[in-house]
């Protein structure tokens, strides 16, 4: 047997557990602490900072109440701020007139009729100060309110000279005796009797109030006919097309039958709210004047178009098309665009009279056909920027003949012609000068600067612009409808492109 | 010690450029008749006449709202010590207000004080920030071959 006895296990000797002292609150970490806070600081504020702004941002502009836009516009104009003035109008009159403005003034500035720097940023040529406004609105109904001023003294000045018109204008401005150039005023709002008071109309859309032009008018209108406010359960409910072609069909199938009502629902419901809500007050009136009236006497065939995106919609630009009216003179007018040829052909006798334009290397040719009555064909050659040639010859019905070429003078001031003319088996030269005026008193017009023009214009690329002119449909709530503002405004805007950067 | 005062004088260029952004953002940019506008009522008035190109204008326009975020951020990575993101972030800002800034001084508006005060704090922003993200590129790169 063994001594050895096993012993109990063996315990670790006691330890006294090291005493660590807590981290100091050293300069470093109090820094660090401090940093923090300064970071979390600056970056809830840059946060709220910019929550605050994308709220600013995201509100529709307009106004709270009908006084309040009203307001908005009346310090627009007298801050002569004219982004602010279109900033208060509804949200499509403001992109109407907000296109409609740079196009004009493109197109003013061309021409001279606004000045070149002319900054529409800043309304000149008046001052307007408007002491106590005080407005008051009157509910038309549930989203339209007229407001007028009830209190206030408005002080204006209006200066010509101020005004931002191109030389010419200028110069006619410069005739003008000094004193009768300015022009001052008071008008105290108070003193006004009621119908003296211009209401301004405003509209509420999405919660928020608008200046409305197209409103304004019609209030004015309806007030001069002392007529019932519109309801709006009566407006006209819109009824749009599947394509943008179809639109344009409708409307002309709804021109043809005199159906007002129809073409009013095919007008696009935000562009012109103002008549779906309005129509009602004169509908029913027009469509019982209209009501035994027989469709209008025409028919349109063929219709094929172009289709271009513009802003906002697109537009339809016709490319071929037949139009035969019937009743005791009937007349087809045949019309087609193929490529760089755009011809018409219009049947109103015996015989058919067919023009055609074509464009060529040099220019463009012509051709109008009357069979027997006679025939011109001719040449409009651009000889440089500037100067251009015109061959025409032509024969008529009774076998006269005449070839010629007109151009400009070298000074260009005079319209020459030369050439020969065959009547009767006797050929005799053209050769004459037309100098002078083309427009009498404009002595600063010479006849032949007109003609200069005219053959910039005449030029195929330019004349092909007035074929480019079309109708604009615009697409809502997934139907489409032929937008009759921005169709007027593409004819003169069509114009603009015929006579853009025309030299004066 | 030189480079110690340099990345202090960048630190300082970033938050002070990034600063003046911001102040200058909320300045006048543009005059039209006797109204002025900040950038932001400008941008918003741009927006709501729909006067913005589309695509990535659009973008950079709606997006300058958040100018005042971009700069907080700064600040805060350079408070918290992140000296290379603080500098990368300055450098975004101040690029941000010289580009937005520049296109509008140069545009048919009558511009105001707001700009070009933008378009200084932007290029010291630029300046500091590039200091800032250089120094940190190069201090990552030494520790590395370290």
């Amino acid at each position: 047997m063994s001594d050895q006895q096993a012993g109990p296990p063996a315990w670790p000797a006691p330890t006294t557990p090291e005493y660590t002292a807590p981290p100091a609150f050293t300069k470093k970490r109090k820094g660090k602490v401090i940093a923090g806070v300064v970071a979390a600081v600056v970056l809830v504020a840059g946060g709220l900072a910019t929550a605050k702004l994308a709220m600013d941002r995201s509100a529709k502009g307009g106004a709270a109440t009908p006084e309040a836009a009203v307001q908005k516009m009346v310090t627009a104009i007298e801050q002569n701020d004219l982004l602010g003035l279109v900033d208060v109008l509804a949200p499509w009159e403001r992109d109407f007139v907000r296109r409609q403005l740079t196009k004009l003034t493109k197109v003013a500035k061309d021409n001279d009729a606004l000045s070149h720097d002319a900054d529409l940023g800043h309304l000149p040529g008046y001052t307007l100060r408007i002491d106590g406004l005080k407005l008051d609105s009157q509910a038309v109904n549930d989203h339209i309110a007229d407001v007028v001023p009830v209190a206030g003294t408005a002080h204006f000045t209006g200066n010509l000279d101020q005004l931002p018109v191109g030389s010419r204008i200028r110069d006619a401005i410069a005739t003008v005796d000094p004193q009768d150039r300015t022009a001052k005023g008071d008008v105290d709002f108070a003193s006004l009797d009621e119908s003296s008071r211009t209401p301004i109309a405003t509209i509420k859309q999405d919660g928020r109030w608008y200046v409305s032009l197209f409103y304004t008018v019609a209030e004015g209108i309806r007030r001069g006919a002392d007529a019932a406010p519109p309801d709006p359960a009566q407006a006209v409910a819109a009824q749009g097309a599947d394509s943008p072609e179809a639109a344009v069909e409708q409307m002309i199938d709804a021109i043809r039958r005199v159906d007002m009502r129809r073409l009013i629902a095919l007008s696009p419901p935000d562009e012109m709210a103002v008549l779906h809500d309005y129509a009602p007050l004169f509908l029913d009136h027009v469509q019982k004047q209209l009501a035994n009236r027989p469709p209008l006497p025409f028919t349109v065939q063929g219709l094929q178009f172009t289709t271009q995106n513009v802003e906002g919609g697109k537009k339809l630009i016709p490319k071929a098309f037949t139009v035969k009216v019937t009743g005791d003179n009937p007349v087809t007018v045949a019309y087609e665009r193929t490529g760089d040829t755009i011809s018409l052909r219009v049947d109103a006798g015996d015989q058919p009279v067919v023009a055609t334009l074509q464009r060529t290397a040099s220019g463009a040719s012509f051709v109008i056909d009357g069979g027997q009555q006679g025939k011109i064909t001719g040449t409009v050659a651009t000889i440089d920027d500037e100067t251009f040639k015109v061959h025409a010859s032509g024969t008529s019905a009774d076998s006269r003949a005449m070839t010629a070429d007109v151009t400009v003078s070298t000074d260009g001031k005079c319209i020459v012609a030369k050439g020969t003319s065959t009547s009767d088996g006797e050929t005799s030269p053209i050769d004459g000068n037309t100098c002078g005026t083309g427009v009498p008193g404009a002595s600063a017009i010479p006849m032949g600067s007109l003609l200069g023009k005219f053959g910039q214009i005449v030029r195929y690329d330019r004349i092909a612009k007035l074929f480019d002119i079309g109708v604009v449909t615009t697409q809502v709530g997934g139907k489409w409808y032929v937008s009759p503002l921005r169709s007027t405004g593409e004819v003169f805007a069509g114009l603009g492109r015929v006579f853009e950067g025309l030299s004066n | 010690l030189g480079g110690v005062v340099l990345r202090l004088g960048a630190i300082v260029a970033s938050v002070l450029g990034v600063l003046i952004v911001v102040i200058g953002s909320l300045l006048p940019w543009v005059r039209t008749g006797e109204r002025t506008r900040s950038s932001y009522e400008l941008a918003a008035l741009a927006d709501r006449l729909g006067v913005l190109p589309s695509g990535a204008a659009t973008v950079a326009v709606r997006g300058w709202v958040l100018v005042p975020l971009l700069a907080a951020a700064t600040v805060a990575a350079l408070a918290l010590g992140r000296t290379t993101i603080g500098g990368f972030l300055a450098l975004v800002t101040g690029l941000y207000a010289v580009v937005l800034a520049w296109l509008v001084e140069t545009s048919r508006l009558k511009t105001d004080v707001g700009g070009p005060m933008s378009i200084a704090g932007g290029i010291i922003a630029i300046l500091g920030g590039i200091a800032l993200v250089v120094s940190g590129v190069t201090s990552a790169r030494q520790a590395g071959t370290e």
